[in-house]
């Protein structure tokens, strides 16, 4: 299947501009689609990251409630709205 | 309360196109704009896609807050730069075949020369029982420096120009203009 650069609608004239790609464009598509992974991932990654870091702290917070210890601020904040 | 809904352009992708569609030249004669898809995007991995949001070809600081659920997880993100102008979520490239997400985008006020917003309602549901899905809420604010009326918007998927940004054919994007009187 034909793969497009762009599309672009003229919402005044009803023009449609489909641009394809050039053939150098399509040589580095490859090399960009790594790199946009890695950047993907990386997000994901660090939004993995954040949820099991407050996972942790809630468990952590809970756990000192029951036993009467005192909290860490970082515990704390997760209390305090 | 708006009380017309007129359709101003729609497109439905053909092929798979990476840099996203854009709607040019938008008319100035409607109090606010909607955006309606029907779209898949290509990104690897992903059960369902971000799409991006670029107004007025501007490529300054957006700001987004962005609520999602994902089966019965729910999560946040959002904050302001040059990257943050993901709003909404479609199916992604590993979702069941030939299921599209589906959403819809609100400017309101388009044409007043202050900070432009953007609302969506949107989610992907990639398998026939709904075991797993993902829906996205949230706002987003244009960068300040655009101070005329909104004139064009694309949309497209997560990271664009490569495959990871796609949106596929078969995707259809509706733009509305609203009146208030």
């Amino acid at each position: 299947m034909t793969k497009l650069k762009s599309v672009e609608i003229n919402c005044t004239t009803g023009e449609v501009i489909e641009t394809p790609y050039t053939e150098a464009e399509l040589t580095d598509l490859s090399i960009l689609e790594t790199q946009w992974e890695t950047e993907a991932q990386t997000r994901r990654d660090e939004k993995e990251a954040e949820e099991t870091r407050i996972a942790n702290l809630k468990v952590s917070a809970k756990t000192k409630l029951i036993a009467g210890e005192p909290l860490t601020a970082e515990e704390a904040d997760l209390l305090v709205i | 309360m708006a009380n017309t809904y007129t359709l101003i352009q729609s497109y439905t992708l053909a092929s798979d196109t990476a840099n996203g569609v854009t709607f040019s030249n938008i008319p100035n004669t409607y109090t606010h704009l909607i955006i309606n898809m029907s779209g898949r995007g290509t990104r690897s991995t992903y059960n369902s896609d971000d799409v991006r949001i670029t107004i007025n070809g501007s490529t300054g600081s957006y700001s987004n807050i962005r609520l999602y659920g994902t089966n019965n997880t729910s999560s946040a993100d959002g904050g302001a730069g040059s990257g943050q102008t993901y709003l909404g979520v479609v199916a992604g490239g590993t979702a069941t075949a030939n299921v599209f997400g589906n959403g819809e985008w609100f400017f309101p006020n388009y044409l007043s020369s202050t900070l432009k917003n953007a609302y969506a309602n949107s989610g992907s549901v990639e398998s026939s029982n709904g075991a797993l899905y993902q829906m996205g809420i949230g706002s987003l604010s244009a960068p300040t420096s655009i101070t005329g009326a909104i004139t064009s918007i694309k949309l497209e998927g997560y990271g664009s120009v490569s495959n990871n940004g796609t949106l596929t054919a078969g995707s259809t994007i509706y733009l509305y203009g609203l009146k208030s009187t």
